[in-house]
């Protein structure tokens, strides 16, 4: 080996607004860094459809590889947003057309930063059992 | 950890980053540099108020997570290209809005790699075949990565301009984190304090 590989073999699809913006209570971006995930970021709820959509398939083809190969993949977003700011809408049934079940979810809608923290620990990825 | 409320400078930026500079699990094996997020670059993006977008990762994208090693030499090929060009064409849309809400882009490589670098792309002219390794093989040289060259290609082609670029260094085969990491962090600092790139684009991309 070259290099030891430090991964952690967890990735977050965030909401935009949860990184750039203050649509969380707290700072999830913090959390998910001491948490040891990387992070999927698409564009911002208000952008039109016809900007992203066709981001969002490869987006989900990364997100489906990485499950298959044993990472955790997750989703944190907010009920609050349009699309939960994750563009449920498109998302959803992209998961649903590969055939694959939905990703854990976590809503920072009504939260606290210490259920975020439960949350992301709670469990270990595959590729890492 | 504290739980302390998101503070983003509210200035109009944005930086269009390298997608492994937020998540090293699209790094192919041995060339991740963190658990997760490349430490200390969110912080410095918020500091000079640039929200944060993500460029994909073409060789994720082409061949997986579980991809083996390849030099400039190996994805310099015409299919590659078509892929890389058809992100470009994806991602042109989402760069021309921000230009069209009058913010500042800028765009953030990843310097060394064959696919994602701005200032510095990666040879490995005796790579292809059977995978295997020697120093040396894997040389850092001045130059855009194949992704990098046809992003700027489909945006000037629709007529939006390259944004303000730079990269930072960290696919190196000699990567020392205490010893490269403050200075990939520096120059990011010192480049994003000059700010991203204002301009009037069309309103429909051709």
């Amino acid at each position: 080996m070259l290099h030891p590989d430090p991964r952690a073999y967890r990735v977050a699809l965030v909401a935009d607004a949860i990184v750039n913006e203050d649509a969380a209570p707290y700072d999830v971006v913090a959390f998910l860094q001491t948490a040891d995930f990387g992070m999927v970021v698409l564009p911002p709820s208000d952008f039109a459809v016809s900007t992203i959509a066709s981001i969002v398939e490869y987006v989900v083809d990364d997100l489906a590889d990485y499950a298959s190969k044993g990472y955790r993949v997750v989703v944190v977003a907010s009920s609050a947003l349009p699309g939960h700011g994750v563009w449920d809408d498109l998302v959803g049934p992209e998961i649903a057309r590969r055939g694959l079940s939905p990703f854990e979810r976590f809503d920072v809608d009504g939260t606290t930063a210490e259920d975020l923290v439960e949350f992301l620990g709670a469990v270990v990825p595959p590729a890492l059992v | 950890m504290e739980a302390v409320a998101v503070s983003i400078t509210s200035t109009k930026r944005v930086a269009f980053v390298a997608h492994c500079l937020v998540n090293q699990n699209a790094k192919v094996q041995e060339f991740a540099r963190s658990p997760g997020v490349v430490p200390g670059v969110v912080e410095r993006l918020r500091k000079h108020g640039y929200r944060i977008q993500q460029l994909p990762c073409p060789e994720m994208a082409f061949a997986g997570v579980d991809r083996w090693w390849q030099g400039r030499e190996l994805y310099d090929k015409a299919n590659y290209r078509r892929h890389c060009s058809i992100l470009a064409e994806n991602m042109a849309a989402p760069i021309a809005e921000f230009y069209r809400r009058g913010y500042e882009v800028a765009l953030i490589g990843l310097d060394g790699s064959p696919s994602s670098g701005v200032r510095f792309t990666g040879k490995a002219k005796d790579w292809g075949g059977r995978p295997h390794f020697q120093d040396g093989d894997y040389e850092v040289v001045e130059g855009m990565g194949v992704w990098m060259e046809e992003l700027k290609r489909g945006l000037e082609s629709r007529g939006i301009p390259w944004p303000r670029a730079s990269g930072m260094l960290l696919d190196t085969t000699d990567w020392d984190e205490a010893r490269d990491l403050p200075r990939c962090l520096d120059e990011l600092e010192e480049f994003l304090a000059g700010g991203g790139l204002v301009a009037e684009v069309p309103d429909v991309a051709p």
